[in-house]
Formats: C-alpha cells, sequence, structure tokens
C-alpha cells in the first residue's frame, strides 16, 4: 500500500522491486490460471489511483489518468469525464448517486455515469500528471508522464468535433486502445542512439505560448524539454509528434542526509507581454532554493536555459519543496514546501531592473504533507488551494490577508491533483488512495463555498475493507 | 506464560527452551509513545484566578494560559502559579478521555481574549462567524468538563454578521483581587473588539449578548462613521458568505490592539486598529465604559502595505523628559514600521543613515524622527522602508514590548534594562530591538557630547535600532592597547592588527577590513605583468599610522613606535576609523569584499548569439540591467572545458579545443561538422573571445571587437606613435626588468578607441596581418587592429553559450554578502535599454576608475561625488629612496558605499617628491638602453585584486531560543507566528512549526510548542510546552 507520506516514490521503488518477483508469479499464473485481456485491462469507467487531472480549455470535460498504483490491471488509463453531466449531477442527481452515509448531505455518485466509457485510452503505470496542448486547430494534446515506463505519453482529443469525442493514439478505431511506443516518447530526438528519457518523470509545464513542455525528474534534478508542434500542415490531420529536445542533469545539489537530489514542481510565470521569453520556476525537495528557466529557440534548436535561481531562506530548513503556482498577473508564486509545512509567497512583479523581484512577502502555515497548489480567483482575490495528502483535507489560503486558512475542506484519502473550471466555479480534487474524485463549489457566496458538493465514485471504506 | 496446566508431547528440554524465551518475550519493556499536544498553537490570552486562604485573603495567583489552536479549532490550557509549580503544565481538559485534551470551542477560532475578571474566556470563530464562551471556574475546576458556550454574533438590529472575524482585543484582565470572589453564573457585559475585514468595520460585540453595541465603520475614502453597532454587511447568508464588492477599495481592519494606562487619577484607553490594505494605524478613543469615542487620528505610512500585526508600547519617559507611546507595525514589504501614537503621531524613520547623526544633540528629535524634520538624515542606500528591516530574508511575525527594570549596569548586550520589543521572526528566532535602552543612556547617552568621543556604537544603541550583540564596540586599540609582557615589542603585537583571537565570541570590537593578503597578491597575473621590486607602486589601499606607543609623537622622528596599517584596520586612529564605518548599521559582519581591476560582474550565465543587426549576445532572461552592465563593459565567450568531454556543450555538440588557442577553453562545435568548423572558426577558437559591449538592453548585448591597448597609456591620453613605442617597451619591462631581445616588432597608433569610454587617445596596437598581433595571448588581426576577439562567421556560435561581463577601466568591488551594487535600472518606454536610475542613492556603487572628477569635502556626510578623487597622507616605511619612512601626499581614488569608504591610493604610478627618486625602468629602444621615468603611468592589470574581510559588524540580537523542557533537552523554534506579554511578566512565544526533535530519548515530530521566557534572560530562562 502505498505510504501516505510519500508521492508514489516508494511505489515506484516497489514496483522495480516486484518486477522480479511479479514476473515468475505472473509466468505461474499464466500457466495455471490464465486472465483474459480484458478481465486484466484497466476498466475504462472507473477510477483507479487517479493521480492527475486536468479541464480542458473549454472547460467541457475533465482528463483523469490513473497509476493503477497497485498493478491490479494491465496498465493504467487516461479517461474523460464530462463536466456537464457532473453539474447536472449536482443539480438533480440521479439513480447514480447516493448520499454518504458517514458524511451529512454529501451526495457521492458512481463515476461511471459521468466517464465517457469509449473516449479513453490505456497507458503505462503510474502516470504522475497531465499537461495540455492547445492545438492550433482548436484540438487538445495530452501530455503525460509515466513513471513505469519511463515515457511520455502524448494522446491527442479532437475537442472540435462532434460530441463523443475520444482520446485517441494514432489510427486504430479500437475502442478504449492500448497507447503505443508511437505514442511513448523514451528517446531524445526519438533517436535511439541519444539519451534516454531520465526516470521517474514527474511534473510537467506547458509553456502559455502552446509549443514547448518541460517535465521535472524526481531523480537526479532532472528537467527535459518537450518540443510541441502545433500547425498542422500538408493535410495531415494533425500536427507532427511531440519530441524530446533537451534535458539538463543536476539542477539541483543532493539533499545532505538521504543523498537524493530531485526537481519536483514547475510553474510558468504569466508577464502579459508576448514578447519576452517565458520564465519557469522549478522547485526541489532535495534543496532549498528555486531554479529559474526559460525556453530558447536558438538556430541550434528549442533548448532550456538555466536563468538564475533564488534561495528559499525565510524559514528554513525549507528544502522539501512541493507544487508551485503563479497568480494570474505573475505579481506572487505560491511554493509549498513540507519541511516545516509552509506556503511561502514571494514577491515576482518585475523590479526596476527588469527582473522579478523574487523576494519574500509572506510565509503561512498550512497542513503536513502538502503537495499540489492552485491559485484561484473567482471574484473575492487570491484564494490558494492546497492539498494535504496525509490529512484527507484541502486547505484554503489567503496569505497575504490573514495568516489563517479561510477554510479547511474535508475531501477523501490522499488528495493529490487539483483542477480548476474558474467558468463552472468548480475545483476537483483527485483523491488518489480512494479513488474518488471531489468537486468543490468555488462560488463566492454560496451556502456550498468551499465545500465537496459531490463526490465521484465510491471512497475505498465504504467499500468494505481497503 | 504463566498457567500452563497440560502436558505437551514435546522434550522436556524443548520447553526449557520455549519458557525461556516467553519469559524474556514478557520481560521485553515497551517504552510508551510519547504523546504531544500542542498543534499549531497561535494566540493565546490569560486568566488569573486567586488562592484564597480560609479566611478568604489572597495567598497565590494561579495563572491559566489559554491556547488557541485555529486549525484544529480548540483551546488548549496551561497552568502555573510561579511557586510550587514555577513552571506551567499543559492540563488535562478532559479526564474521560485518554490524553492531554483541549478545549473543543468551534470552527477556525480567529483570536482569543478573557474578560478583565478572568472569569470568561472568548473565542471568535471565523468558520462559524460566532463567539465561544469558555467558563474559566470549570476549566479550573478539573471534576468537570468545561463549559463552552456559542454566541451568535448580531449587529445592533440584531441581524447575523456574516463576515469572519480575524481578530479580536479586549481590556487587559485585573489580575484576582486581595479578597475572594465568586464568578457569575452567566458572563456579564464585557465588550470585545471584533475586526471584519469584509466588513471594513470593527465591531464592539458585548460578549454575554454577541450583539454589537458600537462599531468603526470605514467608508471607501477612508474616513471613519462610530456607529451604534449597524454593520452594512449584516444579513442572512452562511457564513463568510458576504461578499464586499466596491466596499473592498475601503480600509479593511484587519489586526486590533486596545490599550488601557493609567497615570494618575486618569485612564486612557484606547483602541488602535491596523489595516490590510492600507498603510496607516488608526487609534480611536474610548470611554470608561471602552465605547469608541469620536475622539480618533490616523497615522499615514509610507508606501502600499498592509498590516499583519500591531503592538503599541507603554507612555515612555524618555531621555530629556521627553515621553513617546511607540506603536510597531509588522507590514507586508517585510519591514517593522515604526510610529509614534502620542504627540508626534506620525511615522519615524528607523533607517536614517547614522553618518548623519554624529553631531545630533537633541533628544527629543532623536527617538522619532519624521520625514519632515529637515534634520532627519537621508535614508541609508538599500532600505526599501522607514522600518526596521529583519537581516537575511526572514520576515517579522509579530511583536510585543516589555519594560525591564533595574539598576544600571555594566554594558553588555544581555543587560537590558529599559523598553525593548521582542520580534519572532520566521527564522525560528527572536530578534531584540532596542526601544529605549536605559542602560546605555545612563553609561553614555544618545548623542556624542564631545567630537573627541569614539562612540560609534551610538548608532546602534538608538531607539528603534536592532539590539547588537557585541561588547567591546569603543575598544581602542593602539596606543590604548596593553602591551603583553611576553612580547614588549609594540610593533610586534596585535596592538595595531587583527583583535586577539582569544576573545571571546561576544567581543567583537569594532567594524575593520583584515587585508587577506598583502596587496599586490602574488600568482602568475603578477608575474607577467609586474616584476616583484615594482608590485608595491600598483594600486593600494590607503595607508595610516598607528600608534604602537602611547607617547609617541611624531613617525617620522620615530619611526619604531608607529605601524602603517590599512585605513580599514582596528589600529587606525578614530577619526579614520569613523570615516571608514560612518554607519554601522550598514555593516554586514564577516564580509568578504574583492577590489579586482577589470573584475566581472557575473559569470557563467548562459546566452544565445545573434548576429541579425549586428553582433550581439541574448539572454531571454534579460537580466542585462539587472546585473548592471554598462556600455564598453567586456564581454567574455567563456567556451566549453574540456576536461568535462562535452558535458559543457549542447545535445549534438562536443568541445574543441584548439591546438593553438591562447585560452585554455574550447568551443561547442556540432558533431557532424567539428572539421569543417575547426577550419572555419579559428579566429574565434584561437582568441580570447572577449568583446566589447556596444549598446546595452536588458535583453541583448549588441558587441564590438575589442582593440588591444596599452595598460600603459597615460589617463589623459597618449602624445603620439612614437610614445606608443616607448610605452610598449615600459610594460614589458615592468614584468622583466631585463626583457629578452623579442623579434615582435608591433606598431601601435595614439588614437581614440571606439571600444573603450572616452575619447582620449589610446595606444592601439595596429596590424596587416594575424602575425602582426600577439597571438600567443589570444589576439588576432581584423580590420587593421588587433582585437581579442574577431567577430565570427555565424555557424560558429550556433547555439547556446556561457559567458562573462568583466568591466572596463575599472576595479569591480563586490561583497560576499551583497554582491555587486549598482543602480542601472531598464527604461520604461518599452526599449528595453538600460539606464542609470536618476534616483539612484549615490551610495550604491561598485566601480572604482582609476580617474575621477575631484572630491569636494573631506567631511563624513559629504557622500557626492562618488568616486571622486583626493590627495590623502599615505604611511609606509622604507619606499622611497633616501627615506626610510615617511608619510606621503598620495593621489587617490575615494570610494563610498554604505558600509565603508576606502581609498584606492596610486591609481598610477607615483610621482616622488625628487626627480632622482622617481621610478624608472629599463628599456631597450633601437638597440639603446634608456631609463624611463614611470611616473603617472597607469600599470595595473586585469586579474589584479585586492581583498579584505570585513569583521566586527553588528552582530543583530537573534536568539534562537534554545529553551528547555520537562525533560533537560534543549531545541529550537521552528516557526514562531505570535508573542504576548503574559500577566506573569514572562513573554510567550507561540511556535507553530512541525520539527524533528528528541525529547526523553524519542525522536518526535513536534506539532508546535509554547515558550515562555524572561525579557532580560532569553537565552537561560526559556521554558517549553508542547
Amino acid at each position: 500500500m502505498v505510504s501516505t507520506r510519500q508521492d508514489f516514490c516508494i511505489v515506484g521503488r516497489a514496483w522495480r522491486l516486484a518486477v522480479p518477483v511479479s514476473v515468475p508469479l505472473l509466468a505461474f499464473l499464466a500457466a495455471g490460471c490464465p486472465a483474459s485481456a480484458d478481465e486484466v485491462e484497466p476498466p475504462r469507467d472507473q477510477l483507479v489511483f487517479p493521480t492527475g487531472i486536468a479541464v480542458s480549455p473549454d472547460e467541457s470535460v475533465l482528463f483523469v489518468a490513473n497509476a493503477n498504483s497497485e498493478l491490479a490491471h494491465s496498465g493504467g488509463s487516461v479517461l474523460v469525464v464530462d463536466l456537464q453531466e457532473v453539474d447536472d449531477l449536482i443539480a438533480s442527481g440521479n439513480g447514480a448517486c447516493a448520499f454518504d452515509p458517514l458524511v451529512p448531505g454529501l451526495r457521492q455518485c458512481d463515476e461511471s455515469a459521468v466517464i465517457r466509457a469509449d473516449a479513453g485510452v490505456r497507458i503505462g503505470n503510474f502516470a504522475t500528471e497531465i499537461g495540455v496542448q492547445e492545438l492550433e486547430s482548436g484540438d487538445l494534446r495530452l501530455l503525460i508522464p509515466v513513471r513505469g515506463d519511463p515515457s511520455l505519453t502524448w494522446v491527442d482529443y479532437p475537442a472540435q468535433s462532434e460530441t463523443g469525442a475520444q482520446l485517441s493514439c494514432g489510427e486504430s478505431a479500437e475502442v478504449f486502445p492500448q497507447c503505443g511506443e508511437n505514442h511513448q516518447l523514451v528517446h531524445l530526438r526519438n533517436d535511439v542512439e541519444l539519451q534516454s528519457l531520465i526516470r521517474e518523470p514527474f511534473g510537467i509545464y506547458v509553456t502559455s505560448d502552446d509549443q514547448a513542455a518541460v517535465v521535472t525528474h524526481l531523480s537526479l534534478a532532472n528537467i527535459t524539454l518537450v518540443d510541441l508542434p502545433r500547425v498542422v500542415g500538408g493535410g495531415e490531420r494533425a500536427p507532427p509528434p511531440p519530441v524530446l529536445t533537451d534535458s539538463k542533469a543536476g539542477l539541483f545539489e543532493p539533499d545532505s542526509s538521504t543523498g537524493i537530489r530531485s526537481a519536483v514542481g514547475i510553474a510558468g510565470r504569466p508577464s502579459g507581454d508576448a514578447t519576452a521569453k517565458e520564465l519557469m520556476y522549478v522547485t526541489s525537495r532535495s534543496e532549498a532554493r528555486v531554479q529559474i528557466l526559460y525556453v530558447d529557440r536558438g538556430n541550434a534548436g528549442p533548448a532550456v536555459v538555466p536563468a538564475g535561481s533564488f534561495r528559499l531562506t525565510g524559514v528554513p530548513p525549507a528544502d522539501d519543496a512541493r507544487g508551485i503556482a503563479f497568480n494570474d498577473d505573475g505579481s506572487r508564486v505560491y511554493i509549498v514546501n513540507r519541511d516545516p509545512p509552509i506556503v511561502h509567497v514571494y514577491n515576482t512583479e518585475l523590479g526596476q531592473t527588469g527582473l522579478p523581484k523574487n523576494r519574500p512577502v509572506t510565509f503561512t502555515e498550512v497542513c503536513r504533507d502538502a503537495s499540489n497548489v492552485r491559485v484561484v480567483d473567482v471574484g473575492r482575490g487570491d484564494r490558494v488551494y492546497v492539498a494535504c495528502f496525509s490529512g484527507g483535507q484541502i486547505w484554503v489560503l489567503s496569505p497575504e490577508v490573514s495568516p489563517d486558512p479561510q477554510a479547511i475542506i474535508d475531501v477523501d484519502r490522499g488528495p493529490h491533483a487539483l483542477a480548476v473550471a474558474l467558468g463552472r466555479k468548480r475545483l476537483y480534487v483527485a483523491n488518489v488512495l480512494d479513488d474518488t474524485i471531489s468537486v468543490v463549489d468555488l462560488t463566492p457566496g454560496a451556502e456550498t463555498e468551499n465545500r465537496v458538493v459531490v463526490r465521484l465514485g465510491i471512497a475505498k471504506n465504504q467499500e468494505g475493507g481497503e | 506464560m504463566p498457567g500452563l496446566q497440560y502436558r505437551l508431547p514435546l522434550r522436556s528440554w524443548a520447553w526449557g527452551v520455549v519458557a525461556v524465551a516467553l519469559a524474556a518475550s514478557c520481560e521485553d519493556t515497551v517504552r510508551p509513545q510519547l504523546v504531544l499536544t500542542l498543534d499549531r498553537p497561535s494566540a493565546i490570552s490569560f486568566a488569573q484566578v486567586g488562592i484564597y486562604d480560609e479566611e478568604g485573603v489572597r495567598t497565590g495567583v494561579n495563572t491559566y494560559g489559554l491556547i488557541l489552536q485555529k486549525a484544529q479549532g480548540t483551546v488548549a490550557v496551561s497552568w502555573h502559579d510561579g511557586d510550587i509549580l514555577p513552571e506551567p503544565i499543559l492540563l488535562d481538559t478532559d479526564r474521560f478521555t485518554p490524553g492531554t485534551n483541549p478545549i473543543p470551542v468551534g470552527s477556525l477560532p480567529a483570536d482569543i481574549a478573557t474578560d478583565p475578571s478572568s472569569c470568561y474566556v472568548a473565542t471568535a470563530n471565523a468558520g462559524t462567524c460566532d463567539l465561544s464562551l469558555i467558563e474559566v471556574s470549570s476549566v479550573v475546576d478539573r471534576s468537570l468538563r468545561p463549559s463552552v458556550r456559542r454566541i451568535d454574533l448580531v449587529d445592533a438590529s440584531g441581524v447575523a454578521i456574516p463576515a469572519r472575524p480575524t481578530a479580536m482585543a479586549s481590556a487587559p484582565i485585573d489580575g484576582p483581587g486581595e479578597t475572594e470572589f465568586e464568578c457569575p453564573a452567566d458572563p456579564q457585559s464585557w465588550l470585545l473588539y471584533i475586526a471584519y475585514p469584509d466588513c471594513n468595520a470593527v465591531a464592539a460585540v458585548d460578549a454575554a449578548t454577541g450583539q454589537a453595541v458600537a462599531a468603526v465603520q470605514f467608508a471607501d475614502d477612508g474616513t471613519l462613521t462610530i456607529t451604534d453597532g449597524t454593520l452594512a454587511c449584516a444579513g442572512t447568508g452562511a457564513c463568510g458568505s458576504f461578499v464586499a464588492g466596491a466596499e473592498q477599495n475601503a480600509p479593511r481592519p484587519s489586526v486590533v490592539e486596545m490599550r488601557v494606562e493609567q497615570a494618575g487619577e486618569d485612564t486612557s484607553r484606547r483602541l488602535y486598529i491596523g489595516f490590510d490594505n492600507r498603510s496607516a494605524i488608526t487609534a480611536v478613543d474610548l470611554d470608561s465604559e471602552y465605547r469608541p469615542e469620536a475622539s480618533n487620528f490616523t497615522v499615514s505610512l509610507e508606501g502600499d502595505i498592509g498590516i499583519t500585526a500591531l503592538a503599541v508600547s507603554d507612555q515612555l519617559t524618555l531621555a530629556g523628559g521627553n515621553e513617546f507611546r511607540f506603536a510597531y507595525a509588522i507590514a507586508t514589504d517585510g519591514t517593522v514600521r515604526v510610529a509614534d501614537v502620542n504627540a508626534i503621531k506620525a511615522e519615524c524613520e528607523t533607517q536614517g543613515d547614522s553618518r548623519y547623526l554624529h553631531d545630533e544633540t537633541d533628544q527629543a528629535f532623536l527617538p522619532c524622527m519624521t520625514r519632515v524634520d529637515p534634520r532627519t538624515p537621508p535614508r541609508r542606500a538599500g532600505a526599501r522602508s522607514p522600518g526596521i528591516h529583519i537581516p537575511g530574508n526572514a520576515l517579522a511575525m509579530d511583536v510585543a514590548f516589555a519594560h525591564i527594570g533595574g539598576s544600571v549596569g555594566d554594558l553588555s548586550p544581555t543587560t537590558l534594562i529599559g523598553d525593548f520589543a521582542y520580534i519572532p521572526i520566521s527564522t525560528g528566532q527572536i530578534l531584540v530591538v532596542n526601544v529605549y535602552d536605559r542602560n546605555y543612556a545612563a553609561a553614555r547617552g544618545f548623542v556624542e557630547l564631545d567630537s573627541d568621543d569614539y562612540y560609534p556604537e551610538i548608532t546602534l544603541s538608538l531607539p528603534h535600532q536592532i539590539r547588537d550583540n557585541g561588547v567591546d564596540r569603543n575598544r581602542l586599540w593602539g596606543f590604548n592597547a596593553p602591551k603583553p609582557e611576553e612580547n614588549p615589542d609594540p610593533r610586534e603585537d596585535q596592538a595595531c592588527n587583527s583583535p586577539d583571537p582569544n576573545t571571546t565570541a561576544e567581543t567583537l570590537y569594532g567594524p575593520r577590513g583584515v587585508l587577506l593578503e598583502e596587496p599586490p597578491p602574488s600568482g602568475n597575473a603578477a608575474s607577467d605583468n609586474v616584476a616583484s621590486d615594482k608590485e608595491y607602486l600598483l594600486p593600494h589601499l590607503r595607508s595610516v599610522w598607528c600608534k604602537a606607543d602611547g607617547d609617541a609623537i611624531d613617525p617620522v622622528a620615530t619611526p619604531d613606535d608607529f605601524l602603517p596599517v590599512s585605513e580599514l584596520s582596528i589600529g587606525a586612529d578614530t577619526s579614520t576609523r569613523k570615516q571608514a564605518f560612518p554607519d554601522w548599521p550598514s555593516v554586514l559582519d564577516e564580509d568578504t569584499w574583492t577590489i579586482e581591476w577589470e573584475g566581472a560582474v557575473v559569470t557563467g550565465r548562459i546566452g544565445a548569439a545573434s548576429f541579425v543587426g549586428g553582433f550581439a549576445i541574448e539572454d531571454g532572461s534579460e537580466p542585462f540591467c539587472g546585473i548592471g552592465v554598462e556600455l564598453h563593459d567586456v564581454l567574455v565567450f567563456l567556451g566549453c572545458n574540456p576536461a568535462l568531454g562535452s558535458a559543457d556543450c549542447a545535445l549534438g555538440e562536443s568541445c574543441f579545443v584548439d591546438p593553438e588557442a591562447a585560452e585554455p577553453t574550447g568551443l561547442c562545435l556540432p558533431d557532424d561538422r567539428v572539421d569543417q568548423l575547426a577550419n572555419e572558426c579559428r579566429g574565434i577558437l584561437t582568441t580570447r573571445r572577449r568583446f566589447s559591449v556596444k549598446e546595452v538592453f536588458s535583453d541583448r548585448l549588441v558587441l564590438q571587437e575589442r582593440r588591444r591597448v596599452l595598460r600603459t597609456t597615460p589617463l589623459e591620453g597618449c602624445t603620439g606613435d612614437a610614445q606608443c613605442d616607448t610605452l610598449y617597451a615600459v610594460e614589458r619591462a615592468l614584468a622583466e626588468p631585463e626583457p629578452e631581445p623579442s623579434n615582435f616588432k608591433p606598431t601601435w597608433l595614439c588614437e581614440p578607441d571606439p571600444s573603450r569610454a572616452g575619447d582620449v587617445p589610446r595606444c592601439v596596437m595596429t596590424c596587416t596581418t594575424d602575425n602582426d598581433c600577439e597571438t600567443d595571448l589570444g589576439f588576432a588581426c581584423s580590420g587593421g587592429y588587433c582585437v581579442e576577439g574577431a567577430v565570427p562567421p555565424p555557424q560558429c556560435l550556433p547555439s547556446l553559450r556561457r559567458y562573462a561581463v568583466r568591466s572596463s577601466d575599472a576595479f569591480v568591488v563586490t561583497s560576499q554578502r551583497t554582491g555587486y551594487t549598482h543602480n542601472r535600472i531598464v527604461a520604461t518606454d518599452g526599449s528595453k535599454q538600460c539606464l542609470d536610475d536618476p534616483d539612484g542613492h549615490p551610495l550604491s556603487i561598485g566601480r572604482i576608475p582609476l580617474t575621477a572628477v575631484p572630491c569636494t569635502g573631506d567631511g563624513i556626510e559629504d557622500i557626492e561625488p562618488n568616486p571622486c578623487l583626493v590627495t590623502v597622507e599615505d604611511a609606509e616605511k622604507g619606499r622611497d629612496c633616501r627615506k626610510p619612512l615617511e608619510e606621503r601626499q598620495a593621489q587617490a581614488i575615494r570610494f563610498r558605499n554604505s558600509a565603508l569608504t576606502l581609498h584606492l591610493v596610486d591609481p598610477v604610478v607615483r610621482t616622488a617628491a625628487s626627480q632622482e627618486c622617481d621610478v624608472k625602468v629599463k628599456v631597450n629602444q633601437d638597440g639603446n638602453d634608456e631609463d624611463v621615468s614611470i611616473a603617472g603611468i597607469p600599470i595595473v592589470y586585469p586579474e589584479y585584486v585586492q581583498k579584505f574581510v570585513v569583521q566586527g559588524g553588528p552582530r543583530p540580537m537573534r536568539e534562537a531560543m534554545l529553551a528547555t523542557g520537562g525533560f533537560g533537552e534543549r531545541r529550537q523554534m521552528a516557526f514562531p507566528v505570535g508573542i504576548t506579554f503574559g500577566p506573569d511578566g514572562r513573554l510567550w512565544v507561540l511556535d507553530q512549526g512541525d520539527r524533528l526533535t528528541v525529547i526523553a530519548g524519542q525522536v518526535v515530530l513536534i506539532n508546535g510548542q509554547v515558550i515562555r521566557f524572561s525579557p532580560d534572560n532569553l537565552r537561560e530562562s526559556a521554558f517549553y510546552l508542547q
């Protein structure tokens, strides 16, 4: 079982340890107890350790990456949740929903009622996040770091098509297809002679111009640059595939006690200046420093360029940073740190020199084992939503208004990924350990503001026994 | 396992083994898991209950600390009586539940307050917009469960207030009476002032009913109205549902503090309000029933800030009988703002440059210098605001005042007598600030009564300065220093040099610069450029006399009684030391300074060469204005390190080093074209790859080729080509007294050099081919001139490159702790051009040229022009011919920054007093030897460096509070968020931070702790609760 204090590293290691065990075991099973492919295939309409979620730009669907962390199935999956169906459930409910006997007023619904069963695809195990690239045509391309492979798996979604759009990993007409090697980025420049994707790909950020993505790696503190063609040409239906084009190693120093060096979270600073290079900030769980990067598109091709850094010295040791997010205008960055559990708020406005000030503004206590963070302004100023993995909560903060949480939202076990649909005033929380998604109402002034209005999926403790 | 009654089919000896094993397992001790109680304490209030004898006479006091734990929604309770139980313990408020239990009060309680009679404690709950009232007697009587009542908060009309409270203030507790007092069964009328930022109001709520009976309501324009308790935000809706629209522009009160003070027959009551969106503190007078009166005033604070915490001192009578009352406000810009809320009613400048205060004697002025007062000194360079700046990147979290009485004693950091502020900071320490150090005032006063006085540490003792943790600050060296018996020779003892290394850690003496090596530094650069016997001619830090013998008078007459020491030395005379470090608070302790000729302002960054519209380097992070690049600076393409293989290169590139390269580095070339480019790019591969900056933008530097110039060209320019030939011979002779004849015969032209600043003619090397240039030194021929790098074809620099920027024709001054300081900004017209900030502070500079405009004054306050040219007395021994010792009148460049003033003597070779003592070198021209005077010639070379470390700077008193607890361990705070002065005369710190620590031999995770300490003994008195 995954430790509640770790974000799948132990699982990852367990998986690698499990291989020499599982291979003969699987062989035995295959010899004596053959299971059909359908039986081991991940379910096409259920959540199985949902680790990554992302809302489509038009807020019509929510993409969910299932990690299959227990290896109960042959692999993970990416599913499509219809957000209008979700809102309809909230409004009226239907036979798919019932009230949680343990939490008064909380409606929980079978997730299959809102998942488009024929729209998903199968991928490898231990997916982490989902990056969404908007193509010039309006279609979408999803990029999913998959630790189990390791690969960056990419999947297309024809958002502009009629209702019933499906994720696709190529030309196959198969329903719920397995994304093959042609949709897994494994080598730099797709050249087998060149470096493979460093293990433990974890975080991903798609640049605001949708032309590149940067992936962080939990091991070796690496980052990988992905070039993302946007434009369809020459009668093709989709742009050329993305390409891993650059890799930078050792961005951070190793932890003095464990020797691990790690890059974790990444976010881009909105600048409002289309001519300026977008600066990206990367956090580490081995060093109390934030590294700044940008993407250069020179004659030699796209490259990621280190561009300075600043230390997190305000609340030491601060060497276990996780999620990071900017507010809409890029004037503030919020960095979740676990040691001690603090949200660091930095002023990233441009100073007189034209550089971001990168000066601390405030520090706010947060829950233990916090992971991801999102900044939302629904008309009440910036609100910071922090996922508290071990506590099963979402803390809502306004650090510059008050050091106290504005609200503490109880969700299910293992909240990790967060996604926001601003137009719908919804926050979606993927609860990894309970295979559920909590939907939180963000409507300012509503009675249900900052409360879970529906749970998609049945929490494991109600399934009788896990 | 006892009680086995039946036989089992095993051999008897086996059963013996089993029995032993079982017995052993039964004796294993299981260490009980340590249970910690506190979880993120955030606020504290106190109740005091008397201990009475049978006659009802008070014999003691029980003090209860009510510790708010916001996230948990509980109140933990501590108790001590100061007698039998001198240190507090945590109480279990629920004996029916295992553990030491706190009291559940509600959702997200924002603040806590006790009624003056200590009968009830109230929490304002932000999660439910109501009050919780804890009956203190139910806590005291531990046979019961604590009684907690929930009271809805309503306005004057009885309408609910659906806005979240953020802070609460109440009148202070009275303390237990002399005779026994029984608390009423129900709470009596008692006003709580509750801040509602979303309502733009502070409501005065009767805790007994929950009803607002008055309110201070703020309007959009900032004006306030006292209402009857009617609130604009009252209405239906869930707690927190009130959404302030346009009202958000109105001031949002977020913190409140009440002060009640008895002065003779009069009692003053005042409510102070801070805002999260307004740079101001508002004070509202309260009547005898604690209701707000119309009388109020507002003190504006500089800048656009909010306030996160606020404390107000007692009325203080300072030196000269002047009365002040100070408000300290933790501001969102990271500083602590100070205002007088008594007579002056204005913000105080705490960052005034103290070099301007040495002659200030007005004791009524110094405690609060306001911006409108013309005597207030200019703000020191680098200060962001007039508030107290927290060292490093730490932030202030809260503040509390404490008054410490006692008789004046020896001056020492730990002798705290007077009024002080204690500020917990985010790095887990308590910062101590002098509000009024009575001990120092009694010993010295805050003014220099005599110009000969050497009390520079006065600036550290002024009100609102962070307390300095050093002793012996004004210790004089040199003549006042004792001569060690074991070493009677005054020239050899430490009197004139660095302090005794056996001193204690706190004995810091005054700021001083300790040269790290005798100038000039040895090494290849030196030997290649200046022979050892000429090194003394290089620019160096000025020396002054240290009087090693107290009776000595004349250094020339009695040279053995004097030592020349650096002007930054602790052995310098007091006047020089005052000049060298005129503003002690600006000095950073243990800071290494480097002064390097044409030194680097940045190195190791990555950029891309561009050939569009000219040769340039581009850096997408737009750093060049922030770096401080100036016109004519030198851009160096650093190349790759072949020892690292291709690690320095991009994908698909290799590090190629041309065998004839002058630099030990290569260039990254595409793998598939190495051979081709090795030929095409030979120019850039074999040269120094240095270019002059022609234009400076934030995102790119436009470059031009940098010509080979004789470093011995006079500053006023050369006079002709023939002179250049002589100067070239001089340049060679400087390194080699008798240089070998050379077949290399360069050609020089005396003309202005566009690749350098100014239009004075310089000796530039001309050429027809590369062979006419010093190719072994990395020069090549381009456009008829020998250059440090020719503009390469684009294919030679296809990808990103590491680069450095170095200054040209100037020393670069950098410190390890502050880096390179400059006044460059980016233009606001969208051009991205880098400019000098017209409002830049004159002390924010980092370059020293070899010449400057003349200084206009020598006073400590004469900071412009900066740098400037001056003649100074430079002490040295035995340099010039015939004289063993002299004090020269030497030319120097005076350089000032916020921390120090120094003089770089002999920017060019000195002119001796007599011509026969002029320094000469032997040159060979046209086969003839000739002695050539080098007086007035610059001989400094790149990489020439002077280094010193500044010691003895202020050491902020910031105690890490190595508290002891019940188990005797000492541990630090993790994240202290609050501090309160308790009725027991102690300060209580609330540490929210999680930290792994060892308690009773167990490694445990602390979820928070409360630390109680005596304000006059931070280190030894601290006691913790967890």
